[in-house]
């Protein structure tokens, strides 16, 4: 456990800059939505019992807090998805590492504007709006 | 120009671990389309508190069911196999004892074919 604890935290102090913050928020979001996925797959294995049982897992997912998760995974989604393309474009065309920092500012003008449109379709619905 | 010369020492040599790594390129540009376009359809379009039991039932069974059907098993297959391929490089960045290194990541590889062999009947099987 110590090792691991060791091996992680060598991780997080490595030399910082925005490439480095940007591969350890692609790991979270990447583990984050990995994990979802896991169990959205066993919710959707709910249908195969009927009708009744379906429902009820669906009716979790409108909870409150459930939504606030959801605008976490859309989040995590869309900027593992953004970055990610990021990454692909720097590795198949070396001259874009010049200008990764400016990829990088990219990726967040793209994934602000997009889990803001998002975030107010899950949530506004909590406040009776929309 | 330099960083073409320097990149074009390293030959691409194929391997276990070079295609699991090229996986993952097309695989994240597959799935930046289809589980976006995915999430977009759920989140904004249908919208998460109007899905029901009819709203999966009906895009599975309906004119369009063989279309939805092919598009959620290729949403399963390659998310499922990218997140678990990136589970895996996590293990074996920070888990470096031998014995835990290969405990974790043989029962990823068991959570991983019973989730998709889950999806994958699920998918098939439902008859509304």
């Amino acid at each position: 456990m110590g090792n691991v604890i060791s091996a992680f935290w060598k991780g997080i102090q490595y030399k910082g800059g925005p490439g480095h913050y940007a591969f350890i928020l692609h790991r979270l979001t990447g583990i984050g939505v990995a994990l979802f996925l896991t169990l959205h797959i066993l919710d959707n294995f709910v249908i195969m019992f009927g009708k009744e049982a379906f429902q009820e897992v669906l009716h979790l997912y409108a909870n409150p807090v459930m939504r606030l998760l959801e605008v976490f995974l859309i989040f995590s989604v869309i900027y593992h998805a953004f970055n990610g393309l990021r990454v692909i474009i720097v590795d198949f065309w070396a001259p874009s590492s010049h200008v990764q920092r400016t990829l990088w500012i990219l990726v967040w003008i793209v994934v602000i504007p997009l889990t803001l449109i998002a975030a107010w379709f899950t949530l506004a619905p909590i406040f009776g709006l929309r | 120009m330099k960083n073409r010369l320097e990149l074009s020492k390293y030959k691409f040599q194929g391997g276990f671990e070079t295609w699991a790594w090229f996986f993952m390129r097309i695989s994240g540009v597959v799935l930046l389309l289809i589980a976006v376009v995915h999430l977009l359809i759920m989140h904004v379009f249908i919208r998460v508190e109007n899905i029901q039991y009819e709203t999966v039932a009906d895009r599975w069974t309906g004119a369009w069911g063989p279309f939805w059907k092919t598009y959620d098993i290729a949403l399963l297959i390659f998310a499922l196999t990218h997140g678990f391929n990136g589970l895996r490089w996590v293990v074996d960045d920070y888990i470096h004892r031998a014995g835990w290194n290969a405990f974790l990541k043989a029962l990823l590889l068991v959570i991983y074919l019973t989730v998709i062999a889950m999806g994958a009947y699920t998918i098939f099987s439902f008859t509304a």
